[in-house]
């Protein structure tokens, strides 16, 4: 699945990848963190990285972000080897899981201190500061101390101090954790912006899947170390599409729906993912499988799901909705990562 | 933030034009955590502790009865291990916040995924949590020198004290870092710094008794802490050479190095984000690095070593061997004979005793080289035994073979260290003929020392100092955060005059300002219990008088003429007393009457001991009993216990023409005009607060012959 990952993205645009990872492995003592990570991301391109909790996504970004060493694997940032993590330092900017701000200081003091790290000189860093904080639009606040932030400022002077040495891989782990409705989509705006029109490459962890959905380009899927889904979010939502239902019956009724759900051929697992609204998942034979098999194109799908209503029916279940859920991409998360679920 | 934002800037190829003016990373590093320490108040809010533990310290040293009986080079000494300790404790807090502190806050990981070495990150820190040490020394000077009371041994205390205390504030502030390089909170951090501060501590604080002794000599060198407390007071207190004890610097220095060598050359290159988790330097192609836990044990293992070479090496060394070639050329039995120019003498604690001796060979034949040791042998009942090595910086000389007639002077120094009843001797031994042959002991006569203890200290100079100094370093400390919290809220800038540096300016004159008050009243709260400034003294009662007993009476003890001496003064000087102070209930007027030799060689007052009591009004006569054509002039001159070096040294500046005194030095207490032989002079004063003072008579080389002598009183 690697290479074609690779393959795909490389078809999808002219340009040579920024980030390739290749086979990235992490283990620490016995407990294998990351099992084979392997992906390429062009510039301009966002790649929505994707996973539950202990799927091994912040150990990925931090081997990318050269904070941790992979015990296999490597990956090129902008033509630059891992094995040279002082170069990559210079040319990639990362929004860290812990934002960690100095509180005592003033944004602008912030960034100027880190342009200055970057090889600025005084003069030059605090120009460069004045012009980010005008980017994120912090500029009227760049004065006061970070103490007196609001949430959302302090993940957009994060963003800001990622952007500070003008880097073409851009890392954000998590960046609208934690903020408003409104502040999500103007971050989310301004990464698109970025990518935009800095042509960089960003990488986006986030366990929001509809802001993936939104955003990204590309996406891979992790869970427990392993790399379960990837490619472009087009490619990996039109897999999915039509291989999973969200049905609501009646809180009373689950086990009745489950059991008529599990003897119809084609559903490979029926699950109930909600006990107290009557939420269940069903998961259908793949696709092309149920295409191959018989041997006719496009409407398998749609039949199987009449079948499926009619069965619910016929047993006397209370349908409340039936579809594809409210995201495809999380359709998709749910299916691919149901281990952790189940 | 709305899509009409301006067009991000792009600026991607600045950055190889910038870099030519840019500042070194660790410089950057350096003036950012300078600036968060500061700024963000955690310098100043130690400095404040610092100064309040200095503050309590003066406060008790200085009313408490028992320990005012210090002398005033063992209270610098005090205030220097104090300032230092509390300055360990600084560095190594701060130290062990650094990386740990940056872990806990998450601020660690932005810091690493710049460019920035990692070494040159921990440079950068290790310097900035040493900023605070030059500022606690600056706040000490002012306790150290109002507890020092003008002690000839403030400076070299202040200079060993930046020195020792820099070297060990490295040797701290790097175990600190250290330990928090390694740890991943503050609360692991600080208690294993914490640890290891008390461990060193421990030793340092046990009883006399444990201290001594070969194993206890050789823990206190080992601890780096005890060493440098050690060498200082062997420097400072005990007048020491610094020869005999740098043997003692050796583990405070090593410890230093090795905390910066394992900081900075070791372990820096491996900063991580977490500590002691998975290894996240970058594995170099062809090399392989130890693991953490491997590399740390064989730092241990080094350090150990280092140890162990260093220590026997300076243990032996500060035995001091006398192991000299012998010349044995001539008869091993010849004695010969010693003699002491001092008999007696009452000092107090701290003061230094000068003397000398003379070893002369009385026979037909040459004697054999010698060694003279000094003793010192305590009087009182308990037999408590005196360590001479710290009564005097050099305990035994070397004299060659002496011919027939010949005689070598020695000159001794004697420091009194504790007050009590002593005999000071000096012992001759002729080196044997060789391994089958003994030789004989000559002893010299002893020199009696009374030393008094020490009781000038006026606690009352200290109490400005100890309000004052926290108070301004808090209001300071307020106003930087204040200006700090204004300038950042989107208030009105505020003018220049109210930068932190300059209020930070303002702290350090205002502290200089209370510690010359705290000095200006020590001295003017001395020179009010003393009584009258001599100068005011000394016009009115100065009359020459008639000479009441040229020529006359053999025993000069005895002048009945004196208590009727028209030359006694009729005014009170009781009234110039600018304060009016604890003289007014005066027990009554004594006159007290001193007459010199009557030969022209005769450099001593006839008598050497006077004694007044407390309260009174004393009027002194000075009868000078030479004969008016030998020219010899003589005065009498009570000067503050420990001060006659001072005041003798200030008479021969004044020259000839001043009559060979400096009437304005404050350590005069009274004295009266230099007279020719035959004349007679008095002086009236408040008698000074209960004590032995020192008289000496300031033309040249009179003390030094002996003309001296004290006025108790009681």
């Amino acid at each position: 699945m690697t290479t074609q990952t690779a393959e795909q993205a490389k078809s999808d645009t002219e340009v040579p990848p920024l980030l390739i990872a290749d086979g990235l492995r992490m283990s620490y003592g016995p407990r294998v963190a990351l099992r084979g990570l392997s992906f390429s991301l062009s510039a301009g391109r966002i790649l929505g990285f994707l996973g539950p909790n202990g799927a091994g996504k912040t150990t990925a970004i931090r081997i990318l972000t050269t904070m941790l060493v992979p015990s296999a694997g490597q990956f090129v940032v902008d033509g630059i080897s891992s094995s040279e993590p002082a170069r990559i330092r210079q040319r990639i900017g990362v929004l860290p899981e812990n934002l960690g701000l100095p509180m005592q200081m003033t944004g602008v003091e912030y960034l100027t201190f880190f342009g200055q790290l970057y090889g600025r000189s005084p003069v030059e860093a605090r120009a460069r500061a004045l012009d980010i904080l005008e980017d994120v639009g912090l500029h009227q606040r760049g004065a006061s101390r970070i103490r007196t932030y609001s949430h959302g400022m302090r993940q957009r002077l994060g963003i800001a101090r990622a952007l500070v040495n003008d880097p073409v891989v851009i890392f954000l782990d998590e960046p609208t954790l934690g903020l408003d409705p409104r502040g999500q989509q103007e971050l989310l705006a301004l990464i698109r912006r970025i990518a935009r029109e800095r042509g960089a490459a960003i990488v986006l962890c986030s366990h929001l899947l509809t802001e993936i959905e939104g955003v990204c380009d590309d996406v891979v899927i992790l869970n427990l170390g392993q790399v379960v889904a990837a490619g472009s979010v087009a490619d990996v939502l039109g897999r999915a599409e039509q291989s999973v239902i969200q049905i609501r019956v009646d809180p009373s009724s689950v086990d009745a729906a489950i059991g008529i759900l599990a003897r119809i051929r084609g559903v490979k697992r029926a699950a109930a993912t909600d006990l107290l609204t009557g939420r269940l998942v069903v998961d259908l034979t793949d696709g092309g499988e149920l295409k191959q098999r018989a041997g006719a194109a496009g409407g398998d799908d749609a039949l199987l799901r009449n079948r499926i209503l009619a069965a619910l029916l016929k047993g006397g279940i209370p349908v409340i909705s039936f579809g594809s859920g409210e995201s495809r991409l999380q359709d998709l998360f749910l299916q691919v990562t149901d281990e952790v679920i189940s | 933030m709305s899509e009409t934002t301006s067009q991000l800037r792009v600026q991607r190829q600045t950055r190889a034009e910038a870099s030519g003016s840019a500042a070194p990373a660790w410089w950057v590093i350096f003036r950012n955590e300078a600036h968060s320490l500061w700024i963000g108040g955690k310098a100043p809010i130690l400095l404040l502790l610092f100064s309040i533990v200095l503050g309590a310290h003066a406060f008790v040293t200085a009313f408490n009865v028992e320990l005012s009986l210090m002398p005033p080079a063992e209270m610098i000494y005090e205030t220097v291990k104090t300032a230092m300790s509390v300055g360990l404790f600084m560095g190594m807090i701060i130290g062990a916040d650094m990386f740990s502190g940056e872990r806990e806050r998450g601020t660690l990981e932005a810091l690493l995924l710049t460019p920035t070495g990692r070494r040159q990150i921990v440079i950068g820190k290790f310097l900035a949590a040493l900023t605070p040490w030059p500022a606690a020394l600056l706040l000490a000077f002012p306790f150290m020198t109002v507890l020092g009371q003008g002690h000839e041994i403030l400076g070299p205390a202040v200079l060993w004290g930046a020195f020792l205390g820099t070297i060990l504030v490295v040797a701290y502030t790097g175990t600190g870092l250290l330990v928090s390089f390694w740890s991943n909170t503050n609360r692991t951090s600080y208690l294993v710094s914490l640890g290891i501060f008390i461990l060193i501590l421990v030793p340092s604080q046990l009883p006399g008794r444990a201290q001594t002794g070969a194993a206890g000599q050789f823990l206190q060198q080992l601890n780096p802490l005890a060493a440098a407390n050690h060498f200082l007071s062997k420097i400072l207190v005990n007048n020491e050479t610094v020869e005999e004890w740098v043997t003692w610097l050796w583990t405070p220095v090593l410890f230093a190095v090795l905390a910066v060598v394992l900081l900075i050359a070791y372990s820096a290159p491996g900063l991580r984000l977490e500590a002691g988790r998975a290894r996240l330097t970058w594995r170099r192609p062809g090399g392989s690095i130890s693991s953490g836990g491997a590399g740390r044990a064989a730092g241990l293992i080094v350090l150990l070593g280092l140890f162990l070479v260093v220590n026997p090496g300076s243990t032996n060394a500060s035995t001091r061997p006398v192991d000299r070639p012998v010349d044995r050329s001539l008869g091993a039995e010849a004695p010969v004979e010693i003699t002491v120019d001092l008999d007696y003498r009452t000092v107090r604690t701290g003061d230094a005793v000068f003397f000398d001796t003379v070893v002369r060979n009385p026979h037909a034949a040459a004697t054999a080289p010698m060694v003279v040791a000094m003793n010192i042998i305590n009087l009182d009942q308990e037999g408590d035994v005196v360590d001479p090595e710290d009564w005097s910086p050099e305990r035994t000389q070397y004299v060659e073979r002496l011919d027939p007639g010949d005689a070598v002077t020695l000159s001794w120094r004697v420091n009194a260290i504790l007050d009590g009843d002593y005999i000071v001797y000096m012992v001759v031994m002729p080196e044997p003929a060789g391994r089958d042959a003994t030789s004989q002991a000559v002893a010299s006569a002893g020199v009696h020392l009374t030393v008094m203890p020490f009781t000038r200290l006026n606690p009352r100079g200290v109490v400005p100092l100890v309000i004052g100094t926290p108070l301004v370093l808090g209001m300071g400390t307020f106003l930087v955060l204040m200006i700090r919290r204004r300038d950042t809220e989107g208030g009105a800038p505020l003018p220049r005059y109210l930068r932190p540096g300059v209020v930070a300016i303002a702290v350090v004159m205002s502290i200089g300002a209370l510690s010359a008050v705290a000095i200006g009243s020590q001295s003017a709260a001395a020179s009010n219990a003393t009584g009258p400034e001599p100068s005011a003294a000394v016009s009115p009662n100065i009359q020459p008088s008639p000479p009441v007993a040229v020529g006359g009476s053999s025993d000069p003890g005895a002048s009945p003429g004196a208590s009727q001496d028209p030359g006694v003064s009729p005014s009170a000087p009781a009234s110039t007393d600018p304060e009016g102070s604890p003289s007014a209930p005066a027990s009554g007027a004594i006159a007290l009457q001193i007459d010199t030799g009557t030969e022209p060689e005769d450099f001593a007052y006839a008598e050497s001991t006077l004694t007044a009591s407390a309260g009174s009004t004393i009027t002194l006569t000075l009868n000078n009993l030479t004969d008016m054509d030998d020219e010899i002039g003589h005065n009498w001159v009570l000067v503050e216990p420990g001060q006659e070096q001072v005041v003798l040294a200030s008479g021969i500046a004044a020259g000839d023409n001043g009559d060979w005194l400096d009437v304005h030095n404050p350590a005069i207490v009274a004295f009266t005009a230099l007279i020719e032989g035959g004349d007679s002079a008095s002086v009236t004063f408040e008698a000074p607060p209960p004590g032995i003072y020192p008289f000496v008579c300031t033309f040249p080389e009179h003390y030094a012959n002996g003309m001296l002598g004290t006025l108790t009183i009681e």
